[in-house]
């Protein structure tokens, strides 16, 4: 049995309700793990980035000031 | 009994409390000038509400509807009894709000037909690690965004408010903007700001609170308001 509130009272959602909402969820998740996925993979692309522009000289502090983290 | 007394007389002996029965005529307020703030003591009577007409619009916010949760749900939603003609721009504030597990991403949808169904939605947000210089853009989320990877705590949780305009108008897509402070499921703290928009020109008249990979909502305050149209 799920609940909401609905204009500060509680109601159990319908069947068909429920279902709707399972399935939504089940979507959402897979696209959250596609951000992560995403957001790791610029991570890493950040980090080789900004390796590289140590190798070719620049201080730490000139890193930061052009790509901050 | 005193039937007149004229502008140039004055009253200088001590008038007789007892003596001082029924109503002073109006007056006009334009008359009151040149009063000595001293001598203004005592207390105002009580004025019933009724009586304070003609004052200038003041527009702000009007309180519509507040719920806080005291049994886990899957969303908080408030519907056309609240969300109609009366207001074009709402303000949704969320406290305290928090998942009954970890990992969840809070966020809201709207509804153009009572919530039957939900608009496609475009969300997005930026996001700031407090103590830390990290951030980070999210966009295209199928929600507006709470944040997210929410932790299920009781000292943190997630605080914030959304501002959704024009949900009215039948010529222009609904737009949503605010920001919150979050608690992370690894105990950081994130600052979002946090917006979206439906590509709908339907009158929204449905909003639900809800976290959207399927999990309760815990705790919590949601409070709606109106903001007056003058």
């Amino acid at each position: 049995m799920t609940n909401i509130y609905l204009n500060n009272e509680l109601v159990e959602l319908n069947s068909v309700d429920e279902e709707t909402r399972l399935a939504e969820a089940v979507t959402a998740k897979i696209a959250k793990e596609a951000r992560k996925v995403a957001a790791e993979a610029h991570e890493t692309k950040k980090a080789s980035g900004r390796q590289k522009l140590l190798d070719l000289g620049l201080s730490e502090e000139e890193v930061l000031a052009m790509i901050g983290a | 009994m005193v039937t007149k007394v004229s502008d140039a007389m004055r009253v200088t002996t001590a008038l007789d409390a007892t003596k001082l029965t029924g109503n002073l005529p109006a007056i006009s307020g334009a008359s009151l000038t040149s009063l000595t703030a001293g001598n203004l003591t005592g207390n105002l009577p009580a004025i019933s509400g009724a009586s304070l007409t003609g004052l200038p619009a003041s527009g702000g916010l009007i309180t519509l509807a507040s719920t806080t949760i005291s049994t886990p749900v899957a969303a908080v939603a408030f519907n056309s009894t609240y969300i109609n003609s009366t207001y074009d721009n709402y303000k949704v504030v969320f406290h305290g709000l928090a998942p009954s597990a970890d990992n969840q991403d809070l966020g809201l949808l709207m509804s153009v037909d009572n919530g039957s169904s939900f608009a496609t939605h475009v969300g997005g947000h930026m996001a700031h690690l407090l103590s830390g210089t990290a951030t980070y853009y999210t966009g295209s989320t199928s929600y507006i965004t709470f944040g997210v990877d929410e932790e299920s705590s009781t000292d943190g949780n997630v605080s914030g408010y959304l501002d959704i305009f024009g949900v009215n108008s039948t010529t222009q897509f609904k737009f949503a903007t605010g920001q919150c402070l979050v608690k992370n499921q690894d105990g950081t703290y994130y600052y979002y700001t946090i917006y979206g928009y439906i590509g709908s020109t339907t009158a929204v008249n449905y909003v639900k609170v809800f976290t959207s990979v399927g999990g309760n909502l815990a705790t919590g305050t949601v409070t709606l308001y109106g903001y007056a149209k003058s």
